[in-house]
């Protein structure tokens, strides 16, 4: 990701029209560096399985979309974790 | 036949056709920091002194009540007040009381100020989780808590604008047309974007031009005039904004006050509220 990072920004230099892109793959990077600090290994797992670039598909392009790259078990628990109002 | 014969009989009771499955239950009755197990986790790793009034906020969050106030005020629009009713204009806004219950409410829990009055490490991550926390109660009264807390670094180094810092800290919410040094708090809004100048401020054709230097609540401040029309501008009953315009050509930042030393209002006009929300911008 931090190469993809990199490629992009100096490509941006060049080119403003890759603007909107660079800050898009920069706030996923420093999302994907936050999560590597604090969460858990599989919220961390299920991240990179998904947002990382250059793995297009992976993420489906509905809103709740997962992908194949995460198990349905550590989904419901990813959202379990997550879960604030307890019902 | 039957059909209508048995509509006869029919009973309150019997006009249940089915039990509602698979509906979620009403989000009520949690506390929105401390059944967090992830910002619970952040706050007590990074500003674990501001963990009591994030449990306070976030029991807000949960509250049956509170929530019902988030629904009036997006239910009842407010509207744009151009005039008095002796016909002198005033440019201010009149909204539903539930909006003054819920500003007070954010003002007092410091969702505005927490990072100007706390003297603790990581004050801004601090001020951050309770805007988070309060942006799930009502966003519409979110902007006005985000806006005075951007404006304080910018008012506090100002020297004529020292009264500003201290009054967009405070913490007894204040919906009135007073001057500054007669309010207990302030909200600052922003008044930038123009019709051709909204991503890009550069574009910017306000203009201003210098008018005198005066003191102001204990300092020299240069006075200018501005003309210019903005379009879109969150929370127009602002008590000052920040706003830009051009002095010989260059962009540049004024501090606009509504309300003049003496109580006279400053000349801004509002020519309409926003149609499709519910809160206030103008424009």
């Amino acid at each position: 990701m931090a190469t993809h990072v990199d490629r992009l920004v100096t490509r941006t230099a060049a080119d403003e029209f890759l603007t909107r892109p660079m800050t898009e793959l920069m706030a996923r990077a420093l999302q994907a560096a936050e999560l590597v600090r604090h969460s858990t290994a599989e919220v961390v797992d299920a991240f990179f399985a998904t947002r990382l670039a250059g793995s297009i598909g992976a993420w489906g392009c509905t809103f709740g979309t997962f992908g194949a790259g995460v198990q349905q078990d550590a989904a419901r628990r990813i959202v379990e974790r997550a879960r604030v109002a307890h019902h | 036949m039957n059909d209508i014969k048995e509509a006869g009989q029919l009973r309150p009771a019997n006009f249940a056709t089915h039990r509602v499955l698979n509906q979620a239950a009403p989000a009520v009755d949690f506390n929105a920091f401390e059944e967090d197990v992830v910002l619970r986790a952040a706050v007590a790793r990074d500003a674990p002194w501001a963990a009591g009034r994030c449990a306070a906020l976030g029991a807000l969050v949960g509250n049956e009540q509170v929530q019902n106030l988030a629904r009036l005020v997006n239910r009842y629009a407010p509207e744009l007040k151009t005039h008095d009713r002796f016909g002198n204009r005033i440019d201010w806004v009149e909204f539903h009381p539930s909006w003054h219950e819920l500003m007070g409410f954010a003002w007092r829990h410091e969702v505005h100020s927490l990072a100007s009055t706390a003297r603790e490490t990581h004050r801004h991550y601090a001020r951050a989780v309770l805007s988070y926390l309060w942006n799930q109660i009502e966003q519409g009264t979110g902007c006005p808590t985000g806006q005075t807390y951007a404006a304080h670094a910018g008012l506090a180094a100002e020297p004529c604008l020292q009264i500003w810092a201290k009054k967009a800290a405070g913490t007894e919410y204040d919906f009135s047309r007073r001057e500054v040094a007669e309010k207990s708090a302030v909200v600052i809004g922003y008044a930038m974007t123009e019709k051709q100048g909204g991503s890009d401020l550069r574009q910017t054709q306000t203009s201003a031009v210098f008018s005198h230097d005066e003191a102001y609540h204990g300092a020299i401040a240069h006075w200018y005039e501005l003309t210019g029309h903005k379009w879109f501008c969150s929370v127009p009953q602002s008590d000052g904004f920040f706003t830009l315009a051009k002095v010989n050509g260059e962009v540049t930042c004024f501090f606009l006050p509504r309300t003049l030393p003496g109580g006279g209002f400053n000349r801004f006009f509002i020519q309409r509220l926003q149609e499709w929300r519910r809160t206030s911008i103008a424009w």
